[in-house]
C-alpha cells in the first residue's frame, strides 16, 4: 500500500485539488457588511454559555493552530488564540451572527484565519511576532504595541535563532508522534498522505479504505497524537 | 514515505491542519475524554480558556476606554488652544465671533445657511467658526473696523 500511495503523491493535481478545497473550509466569513455582527453583550453572553467541554474542544483546535504558528515563529497557545478570536469578534475583524452560526464555530473559524494571517504575514516580511507578545504596559494599565512605536519588520538574530527553534520543536515533536505509531501502519500511511499533501478522498482511493474506515484512522491518530504533545504551560514554543 | 525522513515545514503544516480538522469535526465530550485519559486537567483547560475569552472582551472594553479618553483630551487641549489664541471668556469670544459676522454679511448669511440658527452655536462652533474666520482674514478686518 505504501508504495501506491507514494506513486500516487507524485500526480501534481493532488495538490491543487487539495488547496482549493482548503481554501472553501471557511464558512463563517460573512457574504457582506450587511450579514453580520454581534455585540459586546451578545458575545460576553455566547462566552458564558460556552460548556466545559467545548472549552477543551476550543483548546486543543487553538494548540493545534498555535503549532503550526509555531512553525513561523509564533509563540501561541489556545488561550493566546481564543483571546485575540474574541478580539477580532469585536473589532469586527471577523462577524457572527448569533441567530445563524454556532459560537464555537465561529471561534475557530477566527482561530484559524489567525493562523492563517500569521504565517502571511510572517512569509511576506520574515518577522511577524503578534503585538500581544511585545506589548509594554503603560502606567495607567493600557498596553502599548512596541511594533506600533517601532514598526521595523526585519528579524534580529535572537529572533531568528527563536523562529527555528519552535519550527524545529514543533516538526521533531511530530516526528516523534509518527514514530509513536509504529506498530500502527494504517495511522502512519495516513499521515504519510497527509504529508505528501494528499487529500482524504485520495488517500481513501489509494488505500482502498471507504469513509468510516479512513475517518476511525484519523480519530486514532487525533485521540493517540493529543496526549503525545508536551503539556504546554500554556506557551507552545 | 521514509520513517526516517526529516519533516519539512510544510508536510509538518499538512498534518497539523489534518488534525486541526479532526478536532473541529470531532465531537467535544470525545475530545475532553481524549485529554483526560492522556492525564490533562481538562477543568482547569476550561477555566483558563474562559478567563482568556473574557480577558479579550475586557481589552477590547479597555481599548475602546482608551480611544474615548483620546479624543476627549485632543478636543478638550483643541478648544484650550483656540481659548489661549482667542482670549477671554467664552462670552467674549462669543461678542467677537458675532462683531465679526456683522462686518462681513456674506459670511454670516453662509453661516446661517448651514447653522440655520446662530444663536443654537455652541461654545466649540464658535471656537471652530472664529478658526475659520481667521483663516479667512475676516478676523483682523473686523478688528480693524472695531479699532
Amino acid at each position: 500500500m505504501r508504495k501506491s500511495l507514494v506513486r500516487f503523491s507524485r500526480r501534481g493535481s493532488i495538490q491543487n485539488e487539495r488547496g482549493q478545497a482548503g481554501e472553501s473550509i471557511v464558512t463563517d466569513q460573512p457574504r457582506s457588511k450587511s450579514e453580520k455582527i454581534a455585540t459586546v453583550d451578545e458575545i460576553s453572553e455566547a462566552v458564558e454559555k460556552v460548556l466545559p467541554e467545548e472549552w477543551v474542544k476550543l483548546n486543543a483546535y487553538g494548540n493545534s493552530r498555535a503549532r503550526f504558528m509555531a512553525l513561523y515563529g509564533g509563540a501561541y497557545d489556545g488561550p493566546d488564540l481564543v483571546k485575540e478570536a474574541i478580539i477580532a469578534l469585536l473589532e469586527e475583524r471577523r462577524t457572527w451572527n448569533p441567530k445563524k452560526v454556532n459560537f464555537v464555530g465561529v471561534l475557530m473559524g477566527a482561530m484559524k484565519s489567525i493562523a492563517s494571517n500569521y504565517k502571511e504575514k510572517s512569509l511576506a516580511s520574515g518577522y511577524s511576532l503578534p503585538d500581544s507578545q511585545v506589548a509594554i504596559e503603560e502606567e495607567d494599565g493600557e498596553t502599548v504595541s512596541v511594533i506600533e512605536q517601532h514598526p521595523d519588520s526585519r528579524r534580529s538574530p535572537e529572533q531568528q535563532v527563536l523562529v527555528r527553534e519552535r519550527q524545529e520543536g514543533t516538526t521533531a515533536q511530530l516526528a516523534d508522534i509518527y514514530e509513536f505509531f509504529q506498530a500502527d501502519a494504517e495511522a502512519q500511511l495516513v499521515m504519510d498522505g497527509w504529508r505528501d499533501g494528499l487529500s482524504g478522498t485520495a488517500i481513501m482511493e489509494t488505500l482502498e479504505i471507504d469513509r468510516t474506515k479512513y475517518e476511525t484512522i484519523v480519530r486514532r491518530i487525533r485521540r493517540k497524537s493529543t496526549g503525545r504533545w508536551p503539556k504546554e504551560g500554556n506557551h507552545v514554543s | 514515505m521514509s520513517a526516517n525522513k526529516r519533516w519539512t515545514r510544510e508536510e509538518a503544516e499538512r498534518v497539523l491542519d489534518q488534525i486541526a480538522e479532526s478536532i473541529e469535526k470531532g465531537d467535544a465530550v470525545e475530545i475532553a475524554g481524549d485529554l483526560k485519559g492522556s492525564g490533562q486537567d481538562v477543568n482547569e483547560i476550561a477555566s483558563q480558556m474562559k478567563a482568556a475569552a473574557l480577558a479579550g472582551i475586557k481589552e477590547f472594553r479597555q481599548q475602546r476606554l482608551h480611544r474615548a479618553r483620546q479624543r476627549y483630551q485632543e478636543s478638550s487641549s483643541r478648544i484650550e488652544r483656540r481659548a489661549k489664541r482667542f482670549g477671554g471668556s467664552p462670552e467674549e469670544r462669543r461678542r467677537r465671533f458675532f462683531a465679526a459676522l456683522e462686518s462681513n454679511p456674506g459670511l454670516k448669511s453662509a453661516l446661517t445657511m448651514q447653522y440655520r440658527d446662530l444663536n443654537d452655536l455652541t461654545d466649540e462652533d464658535v471656537e471652530t467658526g472664529l478658526d475659520d474666520l481667521e483663516t479667512l482674514g475676516a478676523l483682523e478686518e473686523s478688528d480693524d473696523i472695531d479699532s
